[in-house]
């Protein structure tokens, strides 16, 4: 077999397992089963908040700030990580680049906060995640998350209770 | 909002308020001689048994290796590797003093500055130490060999004498790489270890005297040695309690077995989970949050306390070499390994003690990082009153005066005493014959 036959042949395999997987994820199955094929259909990330996250406005009003923890809920005296989403205010259907994120929690009745000191990730879609959390006593505590961006801080912060 | 603990709570009371078949003489857990709980403090106590198995320590590769826990049972008993042949671990942690010693202040060799800790459900801590200066049972077990008030000795002799004797050294060599060659004294010096506060100290030029690879073999069999006493402490856990089975009566309804539970004891489990406020930090089934706190106890002497605590505790801790992101750690990276990343310190951590567990705390009186005080009555008597409390200057907030009549300090009492379980099996407690 010639060279160029064989390359026509690999780079036609090619492109019909491209297809392939982007009619599976894209198009409904024909009557025969087989999925129909079409152009390339890009890849989406979704960046809206994911469903049962804790959401909150930050206190200027600016963000819209939402969290999920992991595990969830958050866990007594374990250590836990957040996965946090940060919003303009005004339109939650993608994520706002060029924030900073910082985190912190404390129990304002004893006067005291974790023992633990969380890092914060800045994750490739936008969204950051948030390790090294410790609640380690029942009652209530206020977890803040920090959105920072060109130069001016604003805090949104969250009720949870544990028992 | 329905949280999952309060559904809990409401399918729990649900259940108990359903009539009640007949069952012998026909009562119910809301008997006139019993102690009503509500359904919140139903949903607490469920969280506080039983006590779950320990958590694996993946720092150190035998902790749960029988073979390593009988040679460290061994080694923890015996005497012949303190300076004057006196001292062993069991010396201040004695089973026959729920593995502490009745002391107010530990004395091995010398005198130490704090009371002896006991061992009940050491497996289940996160930190070691009143400190926490250590993160891993194994870590902990290496400093009374060298600290010069309780064994008094160093590492090089320490590996020397299980070198030096055939059945020591062929039992841990079943576990671990061969010992080095202990008696070449070119290579290694009679006595020596690192003394980080003491360079002049003969033990730290004895030990810079040596080549680095044999230090790090020495210290290898050291850690070794630590693991496998590690192996055994985990094992020293405390077992059903009457409290236990009083939960698991709870549980399954049945207000005859709950009924044995002395009514004074649920008085004071319900002072314990409410008013008392005393399991915001003695929380969980080993009634311990594990972490730090400020008991205002007085000082000595009446003036400010001298001992940091936390603070010098956390210090110490983050430089261990023996810690789990050190060398000698077979788990550098997860959980272990966070508690180390992630921890914070601070002068909030100043004069900081840990929560200790009250599972069988009956059996270990004196009380108190400082072991001042005596009985569980004079500990209950403290929180209720904080007579000559010393002021902080951290203000706190947790601990106020409960002003617990005398009732309810003796209700208190009897529930802590209702925490201690059965007696530990027999071959826990004494050296066996043969590491």
């Amino acid at each position: 077999m010639n060279t160029s036959l064989m390359r026509n042949l690999v780079h036609a395999a090619s492109c019909l397992l491209l297809l392939a997987e982007c009619g599976c994820r894209t198009a409904d199955p024909g009557p025969s089963g087989h999925t129909a094929s079409g152009p390339m259909a890009p890849r989406t990330v979704t960046t809206v908040p994911p469903a049962g996250h804790h959401g909150s406005a930050s206190n200027d009003g600016t963000y819209y700030v939402a969290y999920l923890p992991d595990p969830d809920p958050i866990p007594l005296n374990q250590m836990f990580s957040l996965h946090v989403w940060v919003y303009a205010a005004a339109d939650r259907s993608e994520v706002l680049p060029n924030v900073r994120l910082l985190a912190d929690a404390a129990m304002p009745e004893h006067d005291h906060g974790m023992n633990t000191t969380p890092r914060v990730r800045a994750n490739p879609d936008g969204s950051f995640t948030v390790e090294g959390m410790l609640f380690h006593m029942p009652g209530h505590w206020e977890l803040y998350l920090d959105v920072a961006r060109d130069g001016i801080t604003e805090r949104a912060q969250f009720d949870v209770d544990l028992h | 909002m329905l949280t999952p603990i309060k559904l809990v709570a409401v399918c729990l009371a649900a259940l108990l308020a359903a009539p009640q078949p007949p069952k012998g003489n026909g009562t119910s857990l809301d008997d006139s001689d019993a102690v009503r709980l509500t359904a919140d403090e139903r949903a607490v106590i469920v969280t506080l048994s039983p006590l779950p198995q320990p958590p694996p320590d993946p720092t150190n590769a035998v902790a749960d290796n029988p073979a390593a826990a009988r040679l460290g049972q061994w080694l923890f008993f015996e005497r012949g590797f303190s300076a004057d042949g006196s001292v062993s671990c069991a010396t201040c942690h004695d089973p026959a003093r729920g593995f502490a010693d009745g002391k107010p202040l530990g004395h091995g060799i010398g005198d130490s500055q704090r009371h002896t800790a006991a061992l009940w459900n050491v497996a289940h801590n996160r930190w070691y130490f009143w400190d926490g200066r250590a993160d891993s049972l194994w870590a902990q077990a290496l400093q009374p060999f060298e600290s010069p008030t309780e064994l008094a000795s160093s590492r090089i002799e320490l590996v020397r004498a299980v070198h030096a004797d055939t059945e020591l050294r062929t039992a841990y060599e079943r576990q671990f790489d061969p010992m080095p060659p202990m008696s070449e004294v070119g290579r290694f010096p009679p006595a020596g270890r690192p003394v980080a506060d003491g360079p002049d100290h003969p033990h730290n030029q004895a030990w810079l005297s040596m080549r680095p690879a044999d230090r790090d073999a020495v210290t290898r069999a050291f850690v070794n040695l630590g693991k496998s006493i590690a192996a055994y402490e985990r094992r020293i856990v405390s077992r059903e309690s009457p409290f236990d089975r009083f939960v698991d009566a709870l549980r399954r309804n049945d207000p005859v077995a709950a009924r044995q539970y002395p009514a004074a004891a649920q008085r004071g489990l319900k002072l314990f989970i409410g008013r008392g406020n005393c399991r915001l930090c003695h929380s969980g089934p080993n009634f311990t949050d594990g972490e730090f706190h400020d008991t205002l106890l007085p000082t000595a002497d009446g003036g400010p306390p001298s001992d940091p605590g936390r603070y010098r505790g956390a210090e110490r801790v983050l430089a261990d070499p023996f810690n789990a992101l050190g060398v000698y750690s077979d788990a550098r990276s997860g959980a272990a390994a966070a508690k180390i990343e992630f921890l914070a310190n601070g002068p909030q951590n100043w004069g900081l003690f840990k929560t200790p567990t009250l599972r069988n705390v009956a059996l270990t009186a004196p009380y108190m990082h400082h072991g001042r005080l005596e009985t569980l009555r004079d500990v209950v008597v403290h929180y209720s009153t904080l007579p000559n409390a010393r002021p902080s200057h951290h203000p706190e907030r947790i601990l106020v005066r409960l002003n617990l009549s005398d009732d309810e300090i003796d209700d208190l009492v009897a529930f802590l005493e209702s925490l201690t379980g059965a007696p530990l099996d027999p071959g826990l407690l004494g050296q066996p014959p043969t590491p």
